[in-house]
């Protein structure tokens, strides 16, 4: 457990290094740690104006925008699979991703024409994901049956409405407006400054915090309700919180960044064989892993086609599929 | 005032009535099991009491406390329960399964503390589940996992414990190790214990008293001697019963017609 | 970190502000050395008034002119910010790698705010709605470019071409004729209050999208075959030819549409999707075309046959 903690640390920092100092433009990377050290004063820097425009304004919220992304998908993923006890569970369970993605059709698709300004995108998204989630929880049953999987029937029937209005929206629309959609969905943090940075930090940390302090109760909950209940543990209100956080976070990354599949549902499945099936183990491992994936994914989508970039969400799931499909024949190899 | 009373139960699912007007005294420290045929409304009852059904009638009072009046935490530290089939999860170990009786003193925000750790400790040695304690509990067979199951009860250091079919599925010693374990608790240290049990020999040699149920309505009430001889549990299975002395023990043999 | 950002933040815009100021005070040229071009329409634009050499990076659909684009491409559906800020060669002249003009045609992910944060400058010449829209997007390139006599001659050229085009058509008060603007094969047709929609217009046909326009599809509705059936246009123009490959014997072949009166008559025109769906320098040639489709469905008797 130490040991793999301390594993996943290294890759954290390395993925920041490889995030600050990996890009289409090339900049020393003796230079770049000049910079950096010049910051706290050791030392002068030898990077250009633009250069350090780069660095700062450029690839270092880009990288921390990939961290806060990585860590809370990775955290809601692992949440999610300890609520609903299901190995499939990925955070847009609940319809957080069909939501996202109508407010963010209705805003590139600009109904009414009063959308223009592009920051309608994240904020209908981050709306389209709540409602989404709201009305899930709701006709779920406020998880008060006892059954989870009337949550995610829910969750599906919501995603399948709301997935054909967006689709109904689109085809209404210009043939601009489904590529357009397509690419936000896509996931993406080509466009990351520190104001998109700071608009999910608050969201984020208080999410993924939740999140991890809950992985006491996954573990209790991991008896199933009845039994839960019969230990003290207050089912629904667990639940309710657990999920809202979740879905909350998630929302908010999305609004951010577009849909990045694969990495709420690979992340925590890994960490799973590395640590055991302890959700307090398992769920603050995920965040720094999350963090990490996430930024070395997008290191890859970055410089692959470079200047062009490959989207973000098609590297994750290039990577995540024979990653998951290797964990599936491990863990088979483990049950026999 | 009694350990456990039930007064005037009904317990309704849907249009369905799954158990009726029972009402029952359980005094501190003895041992009620209850019998019945299957669909008696048994396994209704115990979870009734345990909280983890909402009466549609009547009530439930442990310990001078209404049961509905509780939550979750408050009724954990009043009464534990031992489910028909328990929930094994892959991966957890048998020591943190028996810990996770403690969860309602130390909280979901804290580790245990100390006295946590002890209780389970002495719990683990009382049940002879040493050797295992750091065993995948899916490792564990059927015997050894009704133990580990019994320990997380104990755990939880209620007056009060609930049991439906402790038993079931295993084998002639392990129900013996079960329910012998069972009786020392309830001896010395005063546990009270409502249990469900389908042999009818085995209720009676360790209960004190016990409770026939069919058709969710309480037929018969009284000490085992007495309900194990009656006409009324004959009529309830629908043949003859005969009751044997073995030793002073009661042993009953059901006599095809 | 975030107080030693904010340093760092003043010193670089203090630094970049500096050989600004000392630039603009020596008289070294304020025409930019480094342009981006997100708009397939604007890429045609600047290489026609001769910026060419000022332009180093182009989208990812600007095809033409077809020799002598930059290499270096630019998603502009989902543009990369650090792509864009060091896109420049860093010369002696032109010592930073951030481009002096960014032209888009969609602000995508806010890109347009987030270069400005930066101290590019971006202008976002979309699609116009009339013809002026166009001239002054020319113009506009041309005064930032300085390149202003050849945007203006080109403004000229295509005001005469598209003037002489539209009175070359002969007044037709009792004809009417009806036409179908193809932009897919899924019948997505264009309304007149949209830029190619505002040239039909002009040109006196009846367009047989605008009965079905609504403000929710942003004049670009979606027809439907009995709908195209049931109006039975006398002149179709499609521009999906390249995409989807329509030509007017693939028209032919679509159930009922043998029997169209433009299909019978042989007055179905293909246009270059590109030409089509662009509004810069080549606009001569889109309305060249459509003038021509629309004086020879005007002249064959064999359209007004009743």
């Amino acid at each position: 457990m130490v040991l793999v903690a301390a594993v996943t640390l290294i890759a954290l920092a390395a993925a920041v290094v490889c995030g600050l100092v990996i890009g289409p433009i090339s900049i020393g990377t003796t230079r770049i740690l000049g910079d950096v050290f010049s910051h706290i004063g050791l030392g002068r820097s030898t990077l250009t104006p633009t250069q350090t425009l780069i660095i700062w304004q450029v690839r270092a919220p880009r990288m921390v925008l990939g961290l806060l992304a990585g860590s809370m998908l990775a955290v809601a993923g692992g949440t999610y699979q300890g609520v609903f006890r299901n190995p499939l569970a990925d955070p847009y369970l609940l319809g957080v991703a069909a939501g996202a993605g109508l407010g963010a059709t209705v805003a590139i698709v600009d109904i009414g024409g009063g959308l223009t300004t592009p920051s309608w995108t994240p904020l209908l998204a981050f709306g389209g994901a709540m409602v989404a989630v709201a009305v899930t929880w709701i006709i779920g049953g406020r998880g008060l049956r006892s059954s989870t999987s009337t949550l995610i029937l829910a969750g599906v029937a919501i995603a399948s409405l709301f997935t054909s209005a967006q689709t109904f929206l689109q085809q209404q629309s210009s043939p601009d407006s489904i590529a357009r959609v397509y690419i936000w969905l896509l996931g993406s943090l080509a466009s990351a400054s520190w104001s998109s940075v700071l608009l999910v930090l608050p969201y984020v940390a208080i999410c993924v915090a939740i999140c991890v302090a809950a992985g006491r109760a996954l573990d209790v909950m991991s008896v199933g309700e009845d039994e839960s209940r019969s230990l003290g543990l207050r089912v629904r209100r667990v639940r309710f919180i657990v999920i809202a956080a979740s879905s909350l976070g998630t929302a908010a990354i999305v609004s951010a960044v577009g849909l990045i599949g694969f990495v709420g549902i690979i992340v925590p499945h890994i960490i799973r064989l590395l640590v055991g099936t302890s959700y307090r183990r398992i769920l603050p491992i995920s965040v720094i892993f999350g963090a990490a994936f996430l930024v070395f994914a997008d290191t890859i989508a970055r410089t692959v086609l470079a200047p062009s970039e490959l989207p973000l969400g098609v590297v994750t799931a290039v990577v995540g599929a024979p990653v998951f499909v290797l964990i599936l024949s491990l863990r088979r190899q483990v049950v026999t | 005032m009694s350990s456990i009373e039930l007064r005037d139960l009904t317990v309704r699912a849907g249009s369905t009535t799954l158990i009726s007007e029972i009402s029952l005294d359980v005094e501190a420290g003895t041992w009620c099991t209850v019998i019945g045929p299957n669909g008696a409304g048994k396994t209704t009852l115990v979870e009734t009491v345990a909280g983890l059904r909402r009466s549609a009638k009547g009530s439930v009072t442990i310990l001078g406390e209404l049961v509905s009046s509780m939550n979750e935490r408050e009724r954990a530290l009043k009464i534990a329960l031992v489910p028909q089939h328990p929930v094994v999860p892959p991966g957890m170990r048998v020591l943190d399964y028996v810990a996770l009786g403690r969860t309602a003193y130390h909280g979901l925000l804290r580790a245990p503390s100390a006295t946590d750790r002890k209780a389970v400790d002495s719990v683990v040695a009382r049940l002879s589940l040493g050797e295992y304690a750091h065993r995948d509990v899916v490792t564990l067979s059927g015997g050894e996992r009704q133990r580990m199951v019994l320990a997380r009860a104990l755990a939880q250091g209620t007056m009060v414990m609930v049991l439906d079919e402790p038993i079931s599925g295993l084998d002639l010693r392990h129900q013996m190790t079960m329910l012998e374990l069972l009786q020392k608790e309830v001896k010395e240290c005063g546990l009270t214990v409502l249990a469900t049990l389908h042999d009818l020999t085995l209720a009676g040699q360790f209960a004190d008293r016990l409770v026939l149920l069919d058709h969710g309505q309480l037929i018969l009430d009284g000490p085992s001697s007495e309900v194990v001889r009656s006409e009324e549990l004959a009529a309830c299975y629908g043949m003859k019963l005969r009751v044997i002395d073995v030793d002073g023990a009661d042993v009953v043999i059901p006599v095809r017609r | 970190m975030m107080k030693s950002l904010r340093v760092t933040l003043a010193l670089s815009l203090g630094l970049v502000a500096l050989p600004l100021l000392s630039g603009a005070s020596a008289g070294a040229s304020s025409t930019p050395q480094c342009v981006a071009s997100l708009s397939p329409t604007a890429t045609e634009t600047l290489f026609a008034i001769g910026a060419g050499k000022q332009v180093q990076a182009v989208d990812t659909d600007s095809n033409y002119p077809t020799t002598g684009l930059p290499t270096k491409r630019i998603n502009a559906l989902n543009p990369s910010l650090e792509a864009i800020v060091g896109i420049c060669k860093s010369t002696k002249s032109h010592p930073s790698t951030k481009p002096d003009l960014v032209v888009i045609s969609y602000n995508a992910n806010g890109i347009q705010q987030k270069l400005t944060a930066l101290g590019i400058k971006v202008i976002d010449q979309g699609a116009p709605t009339k013809l002026s829209g166009a001239y002054e997007q020319i113009n506009q390139l041309g005064a930032l470019t300085g390149h202003v006599k050849n945007a203006a001659k080109i403004v000229t050229s295509l005001k005469s071409t598209i003037a002489s085009d539209i009175a070359s058509v002969p007044k037709h008060p009792k004809k009417i004729l009806t036409t179908y603007y193809e932009l897919d094969p899924t019948y997505y047709s264009v309304a007149s209050n949209t830029f190619v929609g505002s040239l039909l217009k002009s040109l006196g046909v009846t367009n047989i999208a605008d009965a079905k326009s609504t403000s929710a599809d942003a004049g670009y509705p979606q027809l439907s075959a009995e709908y195209i059936l049931g109006a039975d246009p006398k002149l179709i123009f499609l521009a999906d030819t390249i995409c989807c490959h329509a030509s007017a014997s693939s028209v032919a072949k679509r159930t009922g549409f043998s029997k169209v009166s433009a299909v019978l008559n042989k007055k179905v025109v293909g246009l270059n999707d590109d030409i089509a769906s662009r509004w810069g320098p080549r606009l001569g040639i889109l309305m060249n075309q459509l003038t021509a489709g629309v004086k020879s469905a005007l002249a064959d008797a064999a359209v007004w046959k009743k």
